[in-house]
């Protein structure tokens, strides 16, 4: 089994990050520990997207860092950095007329030298990414000819073949069925379990969340409010507060971790539309 | 100023009706202006003097020959090429939406310049319709360029094929320039949009198109606002969607072909004067209808008469348009790409 | 070896072979075989007139069909092409103010006219299409503007200036190939073949330059720096390009657009277009001294129903 805890790989400490004068996230510091799979909760417009994206390096931070074990990443080069973080955005676009072998092989991108030609690793990694996500049938097929939850497979590839020991993934079940989110989210358990892999995943269902993850984190408002093993988090307080939901807490008899049931939404869920509205 | 919205909607109706008529009231002043300003300045008492006796004096000449046209052309032409970018930006929800940008301008220009070289036509009554026929056909190759692919006619689609098929058009024209000679010193300066050269008789010829089209267009404001909520609501709220989008697509071709068989190509009006007035206004498509004609009659005319008095030299209208406009546009390209896509 | 690559460079040899043929003195496959071995006439004809003429031709279809897939890739849409970077309006803006603004005899300068207004006006779209970063969308639309502005000018320009001026300026901003000579071919040559190897080397840059901002830098590319080399590199061809045959359209629009169906590659797909592009280009000089036209006025027409076509074929995806 796992040990409670484990050495930090990825670290915010106190960021602030925004678009042009408006600040999503607030003086927020997170630790993602190595070979977990830690999943990200909130509300619509918490800022769970955002924060994601600057600790891919896609957006500077206003003020504070965000390092990888230990070393800033504003320091390393694009390239360094896509080899040993992968993210994959909610909605990616590509070309319409990519086939899926051809997307997946633009994974292999940060690892090849200019000019250099398409080495056996990069051919065993795709095939690998392929083989993981059960697209080696469909890997002649056009992207755009694709099923939503095939689709997302076929992205899911691309990332697992940068070859990154990090994957950060936003919202990677949204146009999954429920049985294509329960395959996705056990592959996402294999790869902590077998590959060692860290992996943090925006997620939208808690309880999915309690079952498959290490640790849940809950984000409000741009800062993190509660963070921990799925026991601790789900509580009828914290998720009162986090998502303005009553219900109960039960004991889920299939697997060691609680199952929230939820009963109504409360009032102060008007207000908090209100302000995602008006961003 | 209080915010618009905010305001009760009887007090906002009141509002906006006493903008539109100090709008209104705005343009006998512009054209008397417009009137005066030339390379001789002549007073307003004279004007009166010419129209009510004219006496045949080179004064009275210069008013009722060249100057009258010239403003009244302005006038037709800014509130028809402002109101059929109106109805373009409702109909298809989409912000670029205008005549000039999406060719519809030019492919009214080509045909004339089609129809001037190789027939015999040249009395601006038959003329027009071959303006209709190339605005008719230039609307329908954009709309079926851009809405291709998936998301169908995005704005930013729409702008790619109307600048694809404005400059088809352009090089077309370009060639047809290129091959006769007399053609080109005669049409140089109306195939950059001009409102000089025309005469009482054409703009008399001309001028009930545009107004007929200006008429319908109020009276079909309602309808065009509700195809303003796009296509699968307005058949839910009970629209005939098909016979009202191709009715607008007549009345845009109608108001822009005959503005362009008056004065050329003039481009920006159609799109700078609806964002205007939805400043003044908000979203409501009756009333930004409403006040884009007078709106865009007075932005034509400005330009035709300001740079005459400020620099004293006669510029094609469409030239003065285009250098206005540009910036407006490349400013509101930077504002609001995100939205475009 | 892609079999569509190899059919299209057969289909240059062809129609390079025809051009070098046909003329108001005929010469057979077997006199261009004799001009080779030092027959005088035929050497004349093919070496001072015909020869530098096509070579052009297809170095600047060339240069436009890849200078198109570049544009195609770092807008992410189809319809794009070098002209929306300013291109082909920075030109003519830049050789109408030579030929009517100065003074003279001025034909020899305006090449550079051409090359410096197209250069500045792809520059003036970067700049105002930067805020904090570019987006594809913004270089579009700021495209369009730009374009309808340094057109405004250039009308001005053929409305102020004397006729004859005009007619010299719009015969130049028609786009032809008429005066093509072994100089203006070494010129070309110089600034483009450079550029086409350094895009080549760049064709895996290209592949994830055409996803979108996150997906690609997440992957591990420096966006603004490639799309800046990018942009840089195309408006040097298509520069390259209108300064040797004035504006040339629908060649960067059409030859990417032809060959996107035979890789998804960049590594296949810029020498495509190139190919492509030199094929096109060709074709519409030979078809416009046949039919006494300029390159540039044909390729529109040609170019738009073979694009309304294509575009059709594509409507469901």
């Amino acid at each position: 089994m796992i040990e409670p805890t484990s050495p930090v790989l990825l670290q915010a400490h106190d960021v602030t990050i925004g678009y042009q004068g408006r600040n999503v996230v607030n003086r927020l510091s997170i630790g993602i520990e190595r070979g977990r799979f830690t999943a990200l909760l909130g509300p619509n417009g918490c800022g769970k997207s955002t924060l994601l994206r600057a600790l891919a390096g896609l957006l500077a931070p206003k003020s504070g860092a965000i390092s990888l074990e230990g070393q800033p990443i504003a320091q390393l080069s694009r390239k360094q950095l896509a080899r040993r973080l992968s993210f994959l955005p909610q909605i990616p676009r590509a070309p319409d007329d990519i086939t899926v072998r051809d997307l997946v092989e633009q994974g292999r991108y940060p690892h090849r030298r200019p000019l250099a030609p398409w080495s056996a690793a990069d051919r065993a990694a795709c095939t690998e990414a392929l083989e993981l996500t059960h697209m080696v049938a469909l890997a002649e097929r056009p992207l755009a000819a694709l099923s939503g939850g095939q689709r997302q497979r076929a992205w899911l590839a691309m990332t697992l073949a940068q070859s990154a020991d990090i994957l950060l993934l936003d919202e990677p079940t949204t146009y999954l069925d429920m049985a294509h989110q329960l395959e996705l989210l056990a592959l996402l358990r294999r790869l902590v379990d077998e590959r060692g892999k860290t992996i943090l995943a925006v997620l939208h269902d808690i309880n999915q969340a309690g079952q498959f993850a290490d640790k849940l984190a809950l984000l409000s408002d741009g800062a993190i409010t509660s963070i921990g093993p799925p026991a601790d988090v789900i509580t009828t307080e914290t998720i009162r507060t986090v998502f303005h939901v009553d219900g109960m807490v039960l004991v889920n008899p299939m697997a060691p971790c609680p199952l929230f049931l939820p009963r109504t939404a409360l009032a102060s869920i008007d207000a908090a539309d209100d302000d995602t509205m008006r961003s | 100023m209080p915010n618009p919205d905010a305001l009760p909607p009887r007090r906002r109706g009141n509002r906006r009706a006493l903008g539109l008529v100090l709008l209104i009231a705005l343009v006998p002043p512009m054209a008397l202006w417009n009137l005066t300003v030339g390379s001789s300045q002549i007073a307003p008492d004279v004007w009166f003097e010419a129209l009510m006796h004219p006496d045949g004096s080179r004064e009275h000449i210069v008013l009722l020959d060249v100057r009258l046209p010239r403003m009244l052309a302005g006038l037709l032409v800014g509130a028809q090429l402002a109101v059929a970018g109106a109805i373009m930006q409702a109909v298809t929800a989409n912000p670029l939406a205008s005549p000039g940008l999406l060719g519809i301008n030019a492919g009214a220009a080509f045909a004339v310049v089609l129809a001037l070289a190789f027939t015999s036509i040249d009395a601006s009554g038959s003329l027009v319709w071959f303006a209709f026929g190339g605005a008719g056909v230039a609307a329908l190759c954009v709309y079926a360029l851009g809405s291709i692919g998936r998301g169908g006619a995005t704005p930013l689609k729409l702008a790619l094929a109307g600048a694809v098929l404005t400059a088809f058009l352009t090089s077309a024209t370009t060639s047809l320039l290129l091959l006769n000679q007399g053609t080109l010193d005669n049409l140089r300066l109306w195939a950059a949009g001009s409102l000089t050269g025309r005469s009482l008789s054409t703009v008399a010829e001309l001028a009930p198109y545009g107004l007929a089209g200006l008429a319908c267009a109020l009276v079909a404001a309602r309808p065009i606002m509700t195809l303003s909520l796009g296509g699968d609501l307005a058949s839910t709220v009970g629209q005939n969607v098909v016979r009202w989008r191709l009715l607008a697509g007549l009345l845009v071709v109608v108001l822009a072909g005959s503005a362009v068989a008056l004065a050329g190509p003039v481009g920006f009006v159609g799109l700078v004067v609806p964002h205007a007035a939805r400043l003044l206004v908000g979203a409501d498509y009756r009333w930004i209808m409403g006040y884009s004609a007078p709106l865009g009659a007075l932005l034509v005319l400005l330009a035709d008469t300001g740079i005459r008095w400020l620099a004293g030299i006669d510029l094609p209208v469409g030239i003065t348009m285009a250098l206005i406009g540009s910036p407006v546009f490349i400013a509101l390209a930077r504002r609001r790409s995100g939205m475009m896509r | 070896m892609n079999r569509g690559l190899t059919l299209l460079v057969l289909l240059v040899v062809i129609v390079a072979t025809l051009s070098l043929s046909w003329g108001d003195r005929g010469l057979a496959p077997q006199d261009i075989f004799a001009a080779l071995q030092g027959d005088p006439i035929a050497a004349i004809i093919l070496g001072t007139v015909r020869a530098p003429r096509i070579a052009t031709a297809l170095l600047v279809g060339a240069c436009l069909g890849v200078a198109g897939a570049i544009t195609q890739a770092v807008m992410r849409n189809p319809l794009a092409e070098p002209g929306l970077l300013g291109i082909n309006g920075g030109a003519s803006l830049g050789v109408a103010l030579l030929v009517i603004g100065a003074e003279g005899a001025v034909g020899h300068l305006m090449p550079l006219a051409g090359f410096t207004g197209a250069a500045l006006s792809a520059t003036a779209i970067y700049v105002l299409a930067w805020r904090g970063g570019t987006s594809s969308i913004r270089l579009i639309l700021v495209g369009i503007g730009i374009g309808a502005a340094t057109g405004a000018v250039t009308s001005l320009l053929t409305v102020l200036g004397d006729i004859r001026d005009v007619q010299r300026a719009l015969a130049w901003m028609a786009g032809s190939i008429y005066n093509a000579d072994w100089t203006r071919l070494r010129w070309l040559a110089m600034w483009s073949l450079p550029a086409l190897a350094i895009t080549w080397c760049l064709a895996r840059d290209l592949d994830l330059s055409a996803f979108d901002d996150d997906v690609s830098g997440a992957l591990g590319l420096p966006l603004q720096a490639m799309r800046a080399v990018l942009t840089a590199l195309c408006t040097l061809l298509a520069g390259a390009a209108v300064a040797a045959a004035g504006p040339i359209s629908f060649v960067g629009l059409l030859a990417p657009q032809l060959v996107r169906g035979l890789s998804s590659r960049h590594a296949i797909r810029l020498p495509a277009a190139a190919v492509c592009g030199a094929l096109l280009l060709a074709s519409a000089d030979l078809v416009g001294r046949l039919v006494q036209l300029p390159a540039g006025l044909l390729t529109p027409l040609i170019g738009v129903p073979f694009i309304g076509l294509l575009l059709w074929r594509r409507r469901n995806d």
